[in-house]
C-alpha cells in the first residue's frame, strides 16, 4: 500500500529561491527477468557499494556532480536527502552514504554551513526521480534525475517462520506459470532453470553467477487465448503442461521437448480432504511431501483476491471431518500467488504476482518441520 | 500495475472483512452477470452520434472499450472485443454478452448489465444493498460508502481539479483578471481544507499540473496557503477586485469547491461569487473550475494533453521547454504554467469505484485505461454448468 | 346691509359656529379616539411580537439543545474528544440535523472554535467562531440576537449556544432561526397593520436591508429617517410616513429595536398601522359633519330666512313706514301686530304718523296761518306802503281842491303822478305776489348746470359793469365733468336770477361774484354763489327764506322763497353761510333725480277756519 503521507507531504519554502536540480536519465527495464544475486551479508560499506546497482551509482554520481556545478563557487554544502519514493531505508541511507561520498570526491566539503542543498528521493510512473534543491539567491537552479526501477535489489527473504522460509529464484514480467530449477545435470557443468510461460517455455543457464538465456521452446499457437492460463512442469513425468498444450520428452533437455496441442484439462494438484478456511477445490494448494510428527502438511495461500498482497501459510490437514489445521508463522509477498506447485520432500513452489513491480516472481518455499 | 487503495478506517476494514462470504475462491471463475451502474444516460453506441456532455462521452467510451478490441491513435476502435451488445435501450439499459473467442480469451463474467442514469445516491445505495456490482462513485462520497459498507476501489489520483483564469476572448467580462489578483486568488486557497473536509481525504492538494506517483516532482510545487501574502496582493489593487467564478451547474463537488474558495478570497479581502454555470461558452465569468484527466500515465504526454487542453481556455504561458520529456524538461514547463497564476492547480481526484463482495480481481484503470471489466470474475455460487465448461 | 340680512348672518353664523364647534369637537374626539385605538393596536402587537420572539426564543432553544443531546452530537463530542479525532468526517452533518429541526441556522463548532459543519454555510469549515469561545457573551442568555454571516451575505439571526463536554473538550452547537420574512409572516396581524423588519447589517440605511412578510419592502427610502433616528438613539418611537399627498394613504409607524448581546442595534421592527381607515373614517364623520352642517346651516339658513324675515318684517314694515314718512308719505303706516316690541313700535310709529300728520296739519296749518299772516304783513307792509302816499295825495288833492283850482292843477299833475307811481307799485306787488303764487310745478329734464350758470352771468354782464356802479367782477369755478341731473332749467334760471340779484344787492361797492359748480354725492351737483358783501347775521340767516323776508329797502322778499321753493321743488336744499364784513356764500344741492312730490298742499285754504283751528286746536282735533 502506498504510504500517502509520504507523497505530497513535503512542502516547498516558496519564501526563498530554491535551485532545483532535477537530474534525468531513463534505464530502459529488461524484457526478461533477473535472479538474484546470493548475497551473503556484508559491511555496510560493501553492502552500500555492492548494494547499488550501476544505474543508481551513475545517477549518484550524475547527480553529485550537478550539484557540484550549481553551488560553486561554494565549497561546503550542507546536505539533506529526504526519501518519499518506494525505496527501503537501506537503499536510501546507501544513496545518501554514496552522494556525500561523490560530493567529497568532487572537492565539496559536507557540514553544517554552505549551500544547502536538499535531495529528495522521489519517483514517478516510470521510475525514481530524484531530485536537488539548491536554495540561493542568486542562481536558482533545479536538478532532476530519473532511475528506472526494475533494478531494485531483492533482500534477502527472511527466514521464516519455523514452518515457512522461501527463496526467490527467478523474476521477469512476463507471467509465469511454473518454474523448475536443474542442478547437476549429466554433463552439464552449470545450473538451468526453466521458465513456463503460457505460449513458451524458456531455458536459462547461469555461468559466473549471471544468468543467460540458453533456449526459448515456443509453444504452437492456442486461440482463444485463456485470460488465467495454468500451466505446470511436472519434472517427475517429464511433462510440461501449458494452456491448450503438452510437452513431452525431456523437460531438461529442450531439444528433445515435443509440444502439441492438447485439449484436456491442466493438471490437478494434490487433493485434500481437510477444509482449510477460505478455500475450495478451486484455489492453489500444495501438500508437502515430508511428513511432520506423521501429519500431512499442506501449503495453501491467503484469501484475498490476485489484488492483493498474499501469503502462504502450512496447515496440517486430516480427513474431511475436520479443519485443516494452520502451524507456524505465515510467509508474506509482495502479491498474489498465483499459482502454487508441489516440488517433492518438503518444498513447494510458488508463483507470486509482485503488484509493487509488476513482475511475476518464482519462489522456491520450503517447509521445516520443528519439532 | 497500479495499486488498489481501501478505505483506510479500522471500521471500514472491518465492515469490508465480514462483507466477504465465508467461501472465498482465489482463482478465477467464470460465469454470472456483472450489474453495473453509471450515472450516465448512453443514448447511442453509434461512433457518429455525438455525446451531449462530458459524461455521457466518457461513459460511451467505457462501453466501446468493452465491445471493442483496440483504439487507434485517432480514437477509433476497431475489432471485436471481449464484449458483444445483445440488447441496448438508449438511455436505459445495456447488455453485453462474453465474446467466446475473444484473442486474449473469454471474459470470466458471462455477461454485463449496464444501468445507465443512475444518480450517484441510488448507486451508493444500490452497492450498499448489493443490488448491483460495479459502479463509479464520486471520490468525495468513497468514505462515507466505505462507512456504510460498500467496497470501495481507488485508482491514483489522475483527475486535477483546477481553477481556470479565462482569458479575455474567453471571458464574456470586460477584461480578463490581471496577475496580482490572479495570485492572490491563488495564494488564499486553502487546497487541504478541500481535501480533508469537502475530499474527506479522498485526494491530494494540487501544486502543479501532474500527480506526483506521475511527475515525482509535484512537492516541488507548494499547496500550501499563504493568506498573509494574499492580503498584501489585495491591498495594492485598487479598485477592489471582484471575480465570477463558474462551476459547473450539475456537479456538486464543483460547487463545494467554488464555494470554498469563495470563503477563502473573502478571507484575503478578494470579493469572489461562485455562480453555477452551465457547459458552453456563453458564460460571463472570470474563472472557472475544470476537471482534467489525465490521458497518460507517463508525464510528458499527459501534460502537453493538459497543456492542449487548456490552450483552448486560457493563455498558456511560456515556450516548450527544448527538451519537454524529460523530467526536467516537465518540471520547467509545468513551473512556468503554474507561476503565471492563469492555471491555479486545486486538488488530484482519484476514481473511485464501488464494488460488491463478489467482485474479484479488479484493479482500477490507470489514465487513459477503461474499466478491465474483462479480466473481473464473481464469486460466490455459479451456475455448475458454466463452471465446468468454461475452466 | 339690511336687518334682515344681519339677523340672517348672525343667527347664521351662530348657527355655523356652533355647528362647527360641535363637528370640530366630535372630530377631535373622534380622532383621539382612533388614536388611542392605534396606540392599543401597536401595543397589543409590540406585546405580540415581544411574547412571539419569547416563544420563538424558547423554541430555539429547545431545538438546539435536543441537537445538543441527541445521540448522534454526544457520539461527535466523544469522536472528537480523541487525540486524533478527525472533524472531517462531520463536514457535512449539520446540513441534515438543521433542515430535520428546521433551523436556518446551524453550526457545530469544536472546542478551539473552529467550524466543524454550517449548515447556512457549508463551505465555511476549518474557520473560527471566537466569540463561542468566550462563554460570558452567551452563556447567561439561553438565546440572542445576532448577525450571522451568511453565503448570502449577513443576516438577522435568533441564535442559542449548547455546549456538550466530554473531558476537558467541548463541541458547541450554536443554532437558530432567520429572523426575516418568515418570522414577519407568523406574526398575526390585523387589518390594516403590517409588520416590517429592518436588519441593520450596515453602518448606513441600506434599502435592501428592510423587508416584509413578502421579501423586501416596497419604498424602502421613506423609512431611512425612522432607522436613522433609531440607530442614533435606540428606543421605541412613533413616526408617520405619508406615502402620497393624500393623507388616507398615510402610516403609523411604531419602531421597536431589536438589540444584540452587547445592546448593539441589530434590528428594527417597525409595525405599521395603516391611516387608511383612520383617516376615511375621519373624513367621513367630516364629510358628515359637513353635511350635517351644510344641511343645518341650510336649514338654518331657510329657518334664519324665515325667521329672520318673519322677525324683521314689521321691522321692515317699520322702516318702510318710516321711509315713506321720511319721504313724504306721512299716511304711511304700518301693519303690524302683536304685543312684543315691534308691535308696540308699530303701534307707537302708526301714534307718532298720526300725530306726525296731525301735527304737520297743524304746522301747516300754522305755517299757512303764518304764512297767510306773514303774506298778509308783508302785504299790508308793501301795501301800506304805497297806500299811505296814496292816500296822502289824495289828501293832499283833496286839500288842493278845497284850496282852490290852482293850486289844484299845481297839485293834480304832481298828486297824479305820485298815484300813477304808487299803483303802479301796487301792481308790481300784485304782480310779484301773482307770480309766487303761480309758480309752477318743474318740468323735468337733463339740465346741464354749467350751461344755466353760464347763461345766468351772461344775462347779468352787463349790469355787473354797468356805468355808474362799481363793478362786479364773476369768477366762475364750473366742474368741467358736472354730471347731468333733472332739472327744469327754467326754474333753475329763475332761481340764478334771485340769488345773483341779491349777491349784486348785497355788493353796493362792487365785489367779486363767485359761482362754483361740483357734483355732489349720488350724482347730485353742488352750487355755491358766494359774494364778497357785508354779510348776514346768524338771524337773518334763518330768516332769509321766509318768504317776504328781506333785509333790502326794497323788494318783496320773495326772491329766496322763490329759490327755496325752486330747490326744494327739485328734491335739494339750500343753506347759506355767511360772516359778517366778509361775505356770503348761498349753497344749493340737487340730486340727480328729484323725488316725487309727497308734500301736499291743501288746494284750497279756508282761513278762517285756519285761524279758527289754531284758536281752537282741541275742538278740530275732535272733529279730525
Amino acid at each position: 500500500m502506498r504510504d500517502r503521507s509520504r507523497l505530497g507531504a513535503s512542502r516547498r519554502n516558496a519564501s526563498l529561491p530554491v535551485v532545483v536540480l532535477i537530474l534525468s536519465f531513463m534505464v530502459a527495464g529488461s524484457a526478461h527477468g533477473q535472479a538474484p544475486s546470493a548475497a551473503s551479508p556484508q559491511s555496510d560499506q560493501q553492502i552500500t557499494s555492492a548494494a547499488l546497482p550501476a544505474a543508481r551509482n551513475d545517477g549518484v554520481k550524475t547527480l553529485a556532480d550537478k550539484i557540484a556545478a550549481a553551488v560553486k563557487p561554494s565549497r561546503t554544502v550542507s546536505l539533506a536527502v529526504k526519501n518519499i519514493s518506494s525505496l527501503s531505508t537501506t537503499d536510501v541511507e546507501a544513496i545518501r552514504v554514496t552522494l556525500e561520498r561523490e560530493l567529497a570526491e568532487g572537492g565539496l566539503r559536507i557540514g553544517s554551513d554552505g549551500a544547502r542543498v536538499k535531495v529528495t528521493l522521489s519517483e514517478n510512473a516510470e521510475g525514481l526521480i530524484w531530485i536537488a534543491e539548491i536554495a540561493e539567491e542568486k542562481n536558482p537552479r533545479v536538478g532532476i534525475i530519473s532511475i528506472a526501477r526494475t533494478s531494485a535489489p531483492i533482500e534477502k527473504a527472511a527466514k521464516a517462520s519455523v514452518a515457512l522460509s522461501r527463496e526467490l529464484i527467478w523474476q521477469q514480467p512476463a507471467r509465469i506459470l511454473d518454474f523448475s530449477f536443474f542442478y547437476g545435470i549429466p554433463g552439464v557443468t552449470y545450473s538451468m532453470l526453466a521458465i513456463l510461460e503460457a505460449d513458451r517455455l524458456n531455458y536459462y543457464e547461469s555461468r559466473n553467477a549471471n544468468w543467460s538465456e540458453l533456449r526459448s521452446v515456443s509453444f504452437p499457437n492456442v486461440e482463444p487465448k485463456q485470460r488465467d492460463p495454468k500451466g505446470a512442469i511436472a519434472n517427475a513425468e517429464n511433462i510440461v503442461y501449458a494452456p491448450g498444450i503438452r510437452c513431452t520428452g525431456e523437460v531438461e533437455n529442450p531439444a528433445k521437448l515435443e509440444c502439441a496441442l492438447w485439449k484436456d484439462r491442466v493438471m490437478r494438484g494434490a487433493t485434500i480432504q481437510s477444509r482449510i478456511p477460505g478455500h475450495d477445490d478451486n484455489d492453489e494448494k500444495a501438500v508437502i511431501t515430508d511428513r511432520c510428527e506423521n501429519r500431512m502438511v499442506a501449503v495453501a495461500s491467503g484469501n484475498a483476491d490476485w489484488t492483493q498482497p498474499d501469503s502462504l501459510q502450512a496447515y496440517f490437514v486430516g480427513d474431511f471431518r475436520e479443519d485443516a489445521e494452520p502451524s507456524g508463522n505465515a510467509v508474506t509477498f509482495d502479491g498474489p500467488v498465483v499459482a502454487l506447485h508441489e516440488a517433492g520432500q518438503n518444498t513447494v513452489r510458488a508463483i507470486v504476482h509482485n503488484l509493487k513491480t509488476g513482475n511475476y516472481e518464482g519462489y522456491v518455499v520450503t517447509a521445516t518441520c520443528n519439532h | 500495475m497500479l495499486l488498489q487503495r481501501l478505505a483506510i478506517t479500522s471500521a471500514g476494514l472491518a465492515v469490508l472483512l465480514a462483507a466477504l462470504p465465508g467461501e472465498t475462491a482465489r482463482r478465477p471463475r467464470y460465469g454470472g452477470v456483472l450489474r453495473v451502474e453509471i450515472g450516465a444516460a448512453v443514448r447511442s453506441l453509434d461512433s457518429a452520434v455525438a455525446a451531449a456532455n462530458d459524461e455521457e462521452d466518457a461513459a460511451k467510451w467505457e462501453i466501446e472499450s468493452l465491445i471493442y478490441d483496440t483504439r487507434a491513435a485517432d480514437g477509433q476502435f476497431h475489432g471485436a472485443g471481449p464484449f458483444h451488445v445483445t440488447a441496448f435501450e438508449a438511455g436505459k439499459q445495456a447488455v453485453l454478452a462474453a465474446t467466446e473467442d475473444y484473442r486474449l480469451g473469454r471474459p470470466f463474467v458471462d455477461s454485463i448489465e449496464i444501468a445507465m442514469a443512475r444518480a450517484r445516491q441510488e448507486r451508493i445505495l444500490d452497492l450498499e444493498l448489493n443490488k448491483t456490482d460495479f459502479a463509479e462513485i464520486p471520490a468525495e462520497d468513497a468514505r462515507r460508502a466505505a462507512e456504510r459498507g460498500v467496497r470501495v476501489s481507488q485508482s491514483q489520483p489522475d483527475e486535477l481539479l483546477a481553477l481556470i483564469f479565462l482569458g479575455a476572448s474567453e471571458s464574456k467580462r470586460t477584461r480578463a483578471v490581471d496577475l496580482r489578483t490572479r495570485q492572490a486568488v491563488a495564494l488564499s486557497i486553502d487546497r487541504g481544507a478541500i481535501v480533508n473536509f469537502i475530499l474527506q481525504k479522498e485526494g491530494e492538494p494540487a501544486g502543479g499540473l501532474l500527480p506526483q506517483w506521475s511527475s515525482g516532482t509535484a512537492f516541488l510545487f507548494s499547496t500550501v496557503a499563504d493568506v498573509v501574502h494574499a492580503k498584501e496582493l489585495s491591498a495594492q489593487i485598487v479598485p477592489a477586485p471582484k471575480i465570477v467564478l463558474g462551476y459547473d451547474s450539475g456537479d456538486p463537488l464543483e460547487q463545494a469547491v467554488a464555494e470554498r474558495i469563495a470563503v477563502d478570497a473573502r478571507e484575503a479581502r478578494v470579493q469572489l461569487k461562485a455562480q453555477a454555470v452551465r457547459p458552453g461558452p456563453e458564460n460571463a465569468t472570470d474563472a472557472r473550475l475544470v476537471r482534467l484527466r489525465m490521458q497518460s500515465k507517463s508525464p510528458g504526454p499527459a501534460l502537453e494533453s493538459f497543456i492542449d487542453t487548456l490552450g483552448g481556455i486560457t493563455k498558456i504561458e511560456g515556450k516548450a521547454a527544448p527538451d519537454p520529456v524529460s523530467p526536467e524538461g516537465i518540471y520547467n514547463r509545468e513551473r512556468a504554467i503554474v507561476n503565471s497564476y492563469r492555471v491555479v492547480p486545486l486538488v488530484w481526484l482519484p476514481r473511485v469505484y464501488g464494488l460488491s463482495a463478489r467482485v474479484r480481481d479488479w484493479t482500477p484503470p490507470g489514465p487513459g485505461e477503461s474499466w478491465p471489466l474483462a479480466d473481473v470474475w464473481l464469486d460466490g455460487p455459479v451456475e455448475a454448468a458454466v463452471e465446468e465448461g468454461k475452466k | 346691509m339690511t336687518f334682515r340680512t344681519k339677523l340672517f348672518l348672525i343667527f347664521t353664523l351662530a348657527l355655523v359656529v356652533s355647528v362647527g364647534l360641535v363637528a370640530a369637537a366630535v372630530t377631535e374626539v373622534t380622532r383621539r379616539a382612533f388614536d388611542q385605538m392605534n396606540a392599543q393596536h401597536s401595543d397589543a402587537l409590540v406585546a405580540q411580537f415581544q411574547r412571539e420572539f419569547a416563544q420563538r426564543s424558547e423554541d430555539v432553544v429547545h431545538r438546539v439543545q435536543g441537537i445538543a443531546d441527541a445521540e448522534g452530537t454526544v457520539r461527535m463530542a466523544i469522536d472528537l474528544s480523541r487525540p486524533k479525532g478527525d472533524v472531517s468526517t462531520y463536514v457535512n452533518d449539520a446540513t441534515g440535523v438543521a433542515r430535520a429541526h428546521q433551523l436556518d441556522f446551524l453550526d457545530f463548532i469544536s472546542n478551539d472554535g473552529s467550524i466543524i459543519s454550517s449548515a447556512e454555510w457549508p463551505a465555511r469549515f476549518g474557520y473560527k467562531l471566537e466569540w463561542v469561545l468566550q462563554p460570558e457573551d452567551w452563556v447567561a442568555r439561553r438565546s440572542f440576537l445576532m448577525k450571522a454571516d451568511t453565503q448570502e451575505g449577513p443576516a438577522l439571526a435568533l441564535l442559542s449556544v449548547s455546549r456538550v463536554r466530554v473531558g476537558d473538550k467541548d463541541l458547541y452547537i450554536v443554532g437558530g432561526e432567520r429572523m426575516g420574512r418568515e418570522f414577519l409572516a407568523s406574526l398575526v396581524l390585523p387589518a390594516g397593520m403590517r409588520a416590517l423588519l429592518y436588519r441593520n447589517l450596515d453602518p448606513t440605511f441600506q434599502a435592501a436591508n428592510l423587508i416584509d412578510s413578502t421579501g423586501p419592502a416596497t419604498q424602502a427610502d421613506q423609512f431611512s429617517a425612522i432607522v436613522q433616528k433609531e440607530q442614533q438613539e435606540p428606543g421605541e418611537q412613533i413616526a408617520k410616513i405619508n406615502w402620497t399627498a393624500d393623507a388616507a394613504n398615510a402610516e403609523m409607524f411604531h419602531a421597536m429595536p431589536l438589540l444584540g448581546r452587547q445592546k448593539e442595534l441589530l434590528g428594527i421592527l417597525l409595525i405599521g398601522s395603516s391611516q387608511h381607515d383612520v383617516v376615511t373614517l375621519e373624513r367621513q364623520i367630516m364629510l358628515l359633519s359637513f353635511g350635517v352642517v351644510a344641511i343645518g346651516l341650510l336649514v338654518g339658513a331657510l329657518l334664519g330666512w324665515w325667521g329672520a324675515a318673519r322677525v324683521t318684517r314689521p321691522v321692515r314694515q317699520l322702516s318702510e313706514g318710516a321711509r315713506e314718512v321720511a319721504g313724504g308719505n306721512w299716511n304711511a303706516r304700518v301693519n303690524v301686530r302683536g304685543r312684543n316690541e315691534i308691535g308696540q313700535l308699530a303701534k307707537a310709529f302708526n301714534q307718532m304718523t298720526e300725530q306726525l300728520v296731525d301735527q304737520r296739519e297743524r304746522l301747516l296749518q300754522a305755517e299757512r296761518v303764518a304764512a297767510w299772516r306773514e303774506v298778509a304783513r308783508r302785504l299790508a307792509h308793501e301795501l301800506k306802503n304805497p297806500l299811505f302816499p296814496l292816500q296822502t295825495t289824495v289828501e293832499n288833492l283833496q286839500r288842493a281842491k278845497e284850496r282852490g283850482y290852482g293850486e289844484f292843477e299845481e297839485v293834480f299833475h304832481e298828486s297824479t303822478g305820485i298815484l300813477l307811481a304808487e299803483i303802479e307799485n301796487l301792481k308790481n306787488i300784485v304782480v310779484r305776489f301773482s307770480e309766487f303764487s303761480k309758480m309752477p310745478h318743474p318740468e323735468l329734464g337733463s339740465v346741464q348746470l354749467n350751461e344755466v350758470v353760464r347763461s345766468v352771468v351772461k344775462l347779468f354782464e352787463a349790469q355787473f359793469g354797468a356805468v355808474g356802479r362799481p363793478p362786479i367782477t364773476p369768477e366762475l369755478h364750473l366742474e368741467e365733468h358736472l354730471p347731468l341731473i333733472q332739472a327744469d332749467a327754467t326754474l333753475l334760471h329763475r332761481a340764478l336770477e334771485n340769488l345773483i340779484l341779491n349777491a349784486m344787492d348785497a355788493m353796493p361797492s362792487g365785489g367779486v361774484l363767485m359761482l362754483r359748480t361740483s357734483p355732489a354725492a349720488d350724482s347730485g351737483v353742488h352750487l355755491e354763489i358766494s359774494d364778497t358783501g357785508t354779510g348776514l347775521t346768524s338771524e337773518e340767516c334763518e330768516r332769509l327764506f321766509t318768504p317776504y323776508y328781506t333785509t333790502k329797502q326794497h323788494g318783496t322778499g320773495l326772491g329766496l322763497a322763490i329759490v327755496q321753493s325752486v330747490v326744494s321743488d327739485h328734491g335739494g336744499r339750500v343753506w347759506v353761510e355767511s360772516e359778517a364784513g366778509v361775505g356770503t356764500s348761498f349753497h344749493i344741492e340737487l340730486p340727480k333725480h328729484p323725488p316725487r312730490r309727497s308734500v301736499s298742499f291743501p288746494i284750497s285754504f279756508d282761513y278762517e277756519k285756519e285761524k279758527e283751528k289754531e284758536v281752537e286746536p282741541e275742538k278740530h282735533k275732535q272733529e279730525a
